[in-house]
């Protein structure tokens, strides 16, 4: 075609400004983008985990009401004291280690290595 | 809002057999997933501590049982409620009914800011007098886990102070020298499944674990000795313990073979014929669901039920020993307690905020305290409270392994915000227990 018409419409080259795979990308990654944006707010909006909050506040409550009725730490425990008094004479004493210590920790990877298969 | 329905199983045959990373007697498999309702979303997965969960987006997971530490993590987070727990609700209405035995519920800090919510009740509503009166009412006597806490500080403590003592003081007398094998930082040993963890994959950690035993522990030895001899005078062979807890692990640990020790003891000194065969410390554990489930067999309404009155003395407990549900609590009632004996005086106020963790992933803490033995001189504590084994605990254990763990006392706890927030308890359909700020999931290829 010698001549230009008025009406005659040029099509851009299509790599001038953006590849059909970089747009692709492109709104791939704001697609996931306003995913996960999306569902944070939302994180905020509802604070899914404020029942965690709201249990703690009632320990703390509890602790408050111990402290009003002079018990604020365990060694001021009147049952304690008489647990150690009568019985067990002091905190780590003889009957302390027998009954209330532990004296086994296992290293359980070892203990799968007898087992069926290995860890 | 109501509470999710959570589905239970009885214990088989093969519960017991241990193998794998389990001794034999050890209870495993307490959470298992039910293949037919699991829709594959993968949530469990990014929500358990020990990658024990095998399985990927669209596809049925399922547990590998000697990796997993029994906390029902996945189980509270699951959105379908497709995870199962395992219960032994049968064996202890079984054992109510017997009038042979005195049934002994130890009951855990967390229920009482939970159990009503089984009810109907927000979460966080704070029942002590009228659960302890339905519990009562349906047939069990009372001692308070919340005072094993204490006597567990008591011990905890004083063993901190003793290593404090031989470590950072130099004072090497004899009592102390068993001390020389526990170096600091001091962890914590309230949290079964944080002790699992330990010995599953960093058995290094290991000497560095408080030897005292977690309170439920020490309630069982304490009721079957103490209690039973010179309290309340009956046969500790007709005591069954089933402590009421938060968690799922704590159904592990009282399983495990070593904690028989009120047994060995009354043996040892005489108070048991000569045939009778070992018992455990503790018998049983309910979870706290399984605890609103038996009061909903008994057409018990603790929220209904009239407060008791009198305060006996296996239910007294103080402040420090009920903070032990939330994360930062066991560090907070050990600093209380090692405060006054260390400073020899009160301290002006017993609320220490800077180690409670909330919903903070990792709190560090350094606190001054004043030291008698060196005349007042203040030395400083550099304290660390994990909250939730998960994306927390590795980089802090690691430090501990090289040597260059800043701290000198380490509060672990598996579930994120405490025990508050374990595996037993009431499970909120629209909540979820990650803590961690922006990302719901991390991103990981």
């Amino acid at each position: 075609m010698s001549e230009k018409l008025p009406f005659q419409y040029e099509e851009k080259p299509a790599s001038l400004l953006i590849s059909r795979r970089t747009f692709l990308k492109i709104t791939g990654v704001l697609t996931s983008v306003l995913a996960i944006g999306a569902y944070t707010v939302t994180d905020f909006v509802k604070k899914r985990n404020k029942y965690i909050k709201m249990r703690q506040k009632g320990l703390y409550k509890d602790d408050l009401r111990c402290q009003r009725n002079n018990l604020p730490a365990s060694h001021l425990n009147p049952t304690v004291e008489k647990f150690y008094r009568d019985f067990a004479e002091h905190p780590l004493s003889e009957t302390a280690h027998h009954l209330l210590h532990t004296h086994h920790y296992y290293v359980r990877g070892k203990l799968n290595m007898k087992g069926e298969r290995h860890g | 809002m109501g509470v999710q329905k959570i589905a239970t199983f009885s214990p088989s045959e093969k519960t017991f057999t241990g193998g794998g990373t389990f001794l034999p007697g050890e209870v495993k498999g307490i959470i298992r997933i039910n293949p037919n309702k699991c829709v594959g979303c993968d949530t469990c997965r990014h929500h358990c501590p020990a990658g024990a969960i095998k399985g990927s987006l669209g596809v049925t997971h399922h547990i590998e049982e000697d990796l997993c530490l029994s906390c029902g993590q996945c189980l509270v987070n699951c959105p379908f409620g497709a995870i199962e727990q395992m219960s032994f609700l049968d064996e202890v209405l079984s054992r109510l009914k017997d009038p042979d035995y005195t049934v002994v519920a130890i009951i855990a800090p967390a229920v009482r800011v939970a159990l009503a919510e089984e009810f109907g009740a927000p979460p966080g509503t704070l029942t002590v007098h009228r659960m302890h009166a339905a519990f009562k009412k349906a047939g069990f006597r009372i001692y308070e886990n919340n005072l094993a806490a204490d006597q567990t500080i008591m011990e905890e403590g004083y063993e901190f102070i003793a290593k404090v003592k031989y470590w950072l003081l130099g004072d090497k007398t004899p009592e102390l020298e068993k001390f020389a094998e526990h170096p600091l930082p001091h962890f914590t040993s309230c949290c079964p499944a944080w002790i699992r963890y330990a010995e599953l994959y960093w058995p290094d950690i290991l000497p560095h674990i408080s030897g005292a035993k977690s309170p439920q522990q020490m309630a069982g030895a304490t009721v079957k000795t103490w209690v039973a001899l010179r309290l309340w005078n009956i046969d500790p062979r007709k005591i069954y313990t089933v402590g009421i807890m938060p968690c799922t692990a704590k159904i592990y640990e009282a399983s495990r073979p070593e904690f028989k020790s009120a047994f060995y003891w009354l043996k040892e000194k005489g108070h048991l014929p000569e045939d009778t065969p070992p018992f455990p410390d503790v018998d049983a554990v309910l979870t706290t669901r399984d605890a609103a489930e038996l009061f909903r067999c008994l057409n018990i309404n603790p929220l209904n039920v009239s407060p008791e009155k009198e305060t006996d003395i296996t239910e007294v407990y103080t402040g420090g020993a009920t903070i032990f549900g939330n994360s930062g609590g066991v560090t907070e009632a050990a600093l209380r307690t090692a405060y006054c004996v260390l400073s020899g005086q009160e301290p002006s106020s017993w609320n220490i905020e800077a180690v409670r963790g909330h919903t903070t992933g990792v709190r560090t803490a350094k606190l001054a305290i004043p030291l008698k033995p060196l005349g007042g001189k203040k030395a400083n504590f550099h304290i660390c409270v994990v909250n939730g084994v998960k994306n927390h605990l590795e980089p802090i254990l690691e430090d501990v392994v090289i040597g260059k763990s800043p701290f000198h006392f380490i509060e672990v706890m598996n579930c994120p915000g405490g025990c508050i927030n374990g595996g037993g308890q009431p499970v909120n359909p629209m909540g979820t227990s990650w803590i961690d700020p922006l990302l719901p999931l991390p991103l990981k290829a």
